[in-house]
């Protein structure tokens, strides 16, 4: 992970840079930092702490880091948090020394959308106020991935991208109910349907009010595959959640943020309950802290007991925290499950030579992330038998950010 | 600075729209690159696939402006030749492809493509070059052979801005394995170094060079000998070392330098050194050769070769050429005159030393124009008067007198200041042209401007009332009175410089009705100035006379040397002055007593 302490080491560096530049010609780059060569990425945030860890550290825990092979130069990982981690204010990074600073891609389209720009070269950047970080920005050269929660979008016949699995997660609906007795904590798929495309609505003798995802989050993106919801719908159907909170996403909460889901529930009519999509393994690892942000207790993640094809698929997760593991059937549900990727310019990752470091790091079952398969398992997601694989495409995702 | 970056704001701006269209099928030709900023560094020279190389730009290299704020980054190049460099435009992490032409970007060992690197921050450089390969990452026969280009490019919005390119050759191996590809440097070679150059045999220059080592290999080199006049002479030659260069023009100073070709080309030459061919049996030429023009005729006269055995004879070759021409010295001469010339025209005289064959002199020139025989001409003369020694006075000026002891009939007198009319001269330092204390003099002259005196030849001299001596042993015996000598001057400018004696004589004193003898009159001479060394050898150096006390048997009665100079010390201007005692015997009458002091100088 890298915190703003950590950006303002890279600014250090940076200075540091410039002051030997000329010395470092040649071979000395060898006596550099090893993570200045790190591939780097941005973009989820449900797989923003897997990454982390296999980066090296998270929430303050070591991990050993992966590294490509001693040929491609034993490169390493560094990944950019989704958003600025707690007590920074780090929303513009500097992913290197030398690079210019570019507006810190919140989730999984922003990710791609970095990624993709860095690739056509026709910059990355919002422009709009409230953004400081200089507007549009050439991000070539700076990013090597970026981490999707979502796989390209039906029908995208596009080849630019090739989207790299590593593990498999679950979606469910976390709910939160603040008073008025126990939350409804089993739906069905016709229940979350109908919620996010007509709103709030009585189930089970509750009023649940439906909550928005942050816009441009893989999460968002699987979640309306799961509800069926129309953008439009799933809008107008979360419109009295997101009004509860006026933030730069429009009111909707941050994916995965079990606090954030709570402050709404806290806001509604006394007896009312939220529900929001949240990904399973990241409630796992949250919630047995090895990643950041444990949801609170009153905060649960809830049971499906039809997956529209009326197969009960029960809670995907479980056990009790700390030892929350994954519902394997639930993870593997066509609806309810989903891959997770990293993401990477096909002509990179498939190229007929070169490149060796990026392929030894993510491409094959035995590459050094699917290896790392203890390590993803930690973080709640299920190791997958296609890691590694190469075989899903898509376009580049249109748009600054 | 500003406006500087302003204009390249707007050139980024062009720059970007030509590079979408570059990218888009329908682009139309390939505008005109950016020129090459420097050459890169390869090494090593050559290698094959395997082969670890460090490509280095030159020190300083930098973009425009740097990745931070600028938008640059650097990128690296493997093109065929036929590729400018400075069209190639970058995408996704590699070089946009030109139709069938190889663009690729170097690999780094590590397998990964060295693009889209930063610089550093403000000063843009370009830096972190890593370790690559030419060509290790390529499947077998990927890449053809043929002449490439690799380096780095310094890119805008994945233009191409500039860039650093090296040539290099690539040959394939269809075997496979490290030297599928084989790459080399591909310049031409750099400059030798001349070393050595020394004349040798007669028409032989002797040398040797070095070269660097050229990749591709020399093929050969070539010595280029230009003199400073005639045909230059070209030599090939197979390797660096010695070499001889034949045929060469005696005398004639030679530039000799060395130039390395190899399979591109023919390098720069290195540096010259220069020297001059010679006859073993030649020897030297006269020296100080000098033409004195005459009337109708020059004499040349000239210094022998300081080498042994002197040669007996000399030949003159006269050009225009003359009757008798070249002529033929006497055994021995160093002189020689050449007669019969025609006044107002330029010769050159040719005068070469004559030794016994094969020995022979070398040549020495020189010109010269003999006079006409219708020349005027003035004689001047003057006449430097005799001079003369002129004694002259003037009344009532006196110079300084010292303190006197006390004398017979007279207590101490004390000093007096000089006083009178006039400046008496009292030092005998040089002066100034302004001096006044000699220039007041008239110096006169008669009619035939011979010194004369005929300054006032009459002062008068009155030495008062004389007072009774009431002391010492004179007591009651004498009336005593002290006075001054009007100043006295000498002035000689006789150039027999043969000294003079001014010398006084004074008669008895006489009164109305007595007298008594001159001997009761005493002087004390004082020289009181001469002249100072303001003109060589006029500096005469005068002594005052000595003492004369009254009533003296052997007084002033007979001649007493006032003053002098001796001879042979100079010409000059003297000026003296004396203290006079007088004693008057109380046995003569009463009354006014006059005595005449007659002053002379011989």
């Amino acid at each position: 992970m890298l915190t703003s302490a950590k950006t303002k080491r890279v600014a250090l560096a940076v200075a540091l840079t410039a002051a030997m530049g000329i010395t470092m010609v040649g071979g000395s780059a060898n006596a550099d930092p090893k993570q200045l060569t790190a591939a780097i990425g941005v973009g989820s945030d449900t797989t923003q702490d897997v990454m982390n860890a296999l980066a090296g550290n998270t929430n303050g825990n070591n991990y050993v880091p992966v590294q490509s092979s001693v040929a491609s130069g034993s490169r390493q990982l560094v990944s950019f948090d989704a958003i600025p981690p707690a007590g920074t204010t780090g929303a513009c990074i500097t992913v290197k020394p030398g690079a210019p600073t570019f507006d810190r891609p919140n989730g999984s389209t922003s990710g791609r959308k970095a990624l993709s720009r860095a690739i056509d070269g026709t910059k990355y950047g919002n422009t709009a106020v409230g953004f400081a970080c200089g507007g549009l920005t050439d991000t070539s050269g700076l990013l090597q991935f970026a981490r999707s929660s979502a796989g390209p979008a039906a029908g995208d016949v596009g080849t630019a991208l090739t989207y790299v699995p590593f593990g498999r997660d679950g979606m469910s609906f976390a709910y939160y109910r603040a008073s008025g007795g126990a939350a409804v904590s089993s739906l069905t798929r016709a229940d979350l349907t109908s919620l996010f495309t007509t709103g709030p609505q009585a189930i089970g003798g509750v009023n649940i009010i439906p909550c928005g995802i942050q816009l441009g989050s893989g999460t968002f993106n699987f979640w309306q595959t799961v509800t069926t919801a129309t953008a439009a719908q799933e809008a107008a159907a979360t419109a009295t959640c997101n009004a509860l909170v006026t933030n730069l996403l429009g009111g909707r909460a941050e994916e995965n943020d079990g606090t954030a889901l709570k402050t709404r529930g806290d806001l509604v009519p006394a007896g009312s309950q939220v529900v929001i999509g949240f990904s399973a393994g990241s409630f796992i690892a949250k919630s047995n802290n090895v990643a950041a942000g444990a949801p609170p207790v009153t905060v649960g993640i809830g049971t499906i007991t039809d997956n529209g094809a009326g197969v009960v698929l029960g809670s995907p997760v479980v056990g009790t925290a700390p030892s929350l593991t994954p519902n394997a059937a639930f993870f593997g549900d066509a609806t309810f499950g989903r891959n997770i990727y990293n993401v990477f310019p096909t002509a990179v990752i498939s190229s007929a030579f070169g490149n060796a470091d990026l392929k030894s790091l993510f491409v094959g079952p035995t590459s050094s992330v699917c290896s790392a398969s203890t390590t993803i398992a930690a973080f709640g997601f299920l190791p997958i038998a296609t890691c590694g694989s190469t075989t899903t495409l898509g376009s580049l995702i249109a748009g600054q950010f | 600075m500003h406006k500087k970056l302003t204009r390249l704001v707007a050139v980024t701006s062009a720059i970007a729209v030509a590079a979408v269209g570059l990218v888009s099928p329908s682009a139309h030709a390939l505008p005109a690159g950016s020129p090459a900023a420097g050459t890169s560094t390869l090494s090593p020279t050559s290698g094959n696939s395997a082969t670890t190389i460090s490509l280095t730009p030159p020190a300083g290299a930098a973009c425009a402006g740097d990745s931070a704020t600028g938008g640059y980054r650097w990128q690296t190049f493997m093109a065929a030749s036929s590729v400018d460099a400075g069209t190639i435009t970058y995408a996704g992490g590699s070089p946009v492809a030109q139709g069938t032409a190889f663009i690729q970007p170097l690999f780094s060992i590590a397998g990964s493509p060295v693009t889209d690197q930063l610089t550093t921050v403000t000063t843009a450089l370009i830096t972190g070059v890593p370790s690559m390969s030419i060509g290790g990452v390529f499947p077998a026969g990927f890449v053809p052979a043929g002449n490439y280009n690799i380096g780095f490019a310094c890119t805008l919005a994945g233009a191409t801005t500039s860039f650093y390119s090296t040539p290099i050759v690539i040959t394939t191996n269809a075997a496979g394995g490290p030297a599928q590809i084989n790459f080399s440097l591909n310049v031409a070679p750099a400059a030798p170094t001349m070393l050595t150059l020394v004349a040798g045999a007669s028409g032989i220059l002797n040398g040797t060079f070095s070269a660097p080592v050229s990749t591709p290999a020399a093929t050969g080199y070539t010595v280029t000998a230009v003199p400073t006049s005639g045909t230059t002479v070209t030599l090939p030659v197979a390797a660096p070392g010695a070499f001889s260069l034949t045929g060469l023009t005696n005398g004639v100073l030679y530039s000799v330098t060395v130039k390395t070709t190899n399979a591109v080309g023919t390098g720069p030459a290195s540096n010259a050194l220069t020297a001059t061919p010679t006859d073993p049996n030649a020897r030297p030429a006269v020296t100080g050769l000098a033409a004195v023009p005459g009337v109708n005729q020059v004499t040349l006269n000239w210094v022998a070769p300081t080498i042994a055995p002197v040669p007996a004879v000399y030949t003159v070759a006269v050009t225009p050429v003359v009757v008798g021409s070249p002529f033929t010295t006497a055994a021995g001469a160093l002189s020689f005159s050449v007669t019969g010339l025609v006044a107002g025209t330029v010769y050159t005289f040719v005068v070469t030393p004559v030794w016994t064959a094969p020995l022979f002199g070398s040549q020495a020139t020189t010109t010269a124009a003999p006079q006409s025989a219708t020349l005027i001409t003035q004689d001047i003369s003057v006449i430097r008067p005799v001079g003369g020694l002129v004694l002259t006075q003037v009344c009532a000026r006196y110079g300084a007198l010292a303190l006197e002891p006390a004398s017979i009939g007279f207590s101490a007198l004390s000093a007096l200041p000089a006083t009178g009319t006039g400046i008496a001269p009292t030092t005998d330092a040089a002066r100034t042209i302004s001096d006044p204390a000699f220039n007041q003099y008239p110096y006169p002259t008669d009619a035939l401007n011979v010194p004369n005196a005929v300054y006032p030849t009459h002062c008068a001299l009155d030495m008062g009332i004389a007072a009774l001596v009431t002391t010492g042993t004179e007591a009651g015996k004498y009336f005593a009175v002290s006075g001054r000598l009007n100043q006295v001057t000498v002035v000689d400018t006789r150039d027999t410089d043969s000294g003079w004696v001014l010398s006084g004589s004074v008669s008895d004193f006489t009164g109305p009705t007595d007298s008594f003898s001159g001997n009761y009159l005493g002087w004390t001479p004082v020289a009181s100035g001469d002249s100072g060394l303001t003109l060589a050898g006029y500096d005469q150096l005068t002594t005052a006379g000595p003492t004369v006390l009254p009533n003296n048997a052997t007084g002033l009665t007979t001649s007493k040397v006032l003053g002098q100079a001796a001879s042979n010390v100079g010409l000059g201007i003297a000026a003296f002055d004396a203290r006079l005692k007088l004693l008057i015997p109380v046995t003569a009458n009463s009354g006014k007593y006059t005595a005449t002091l007659t002053l002379s100088a011989l």
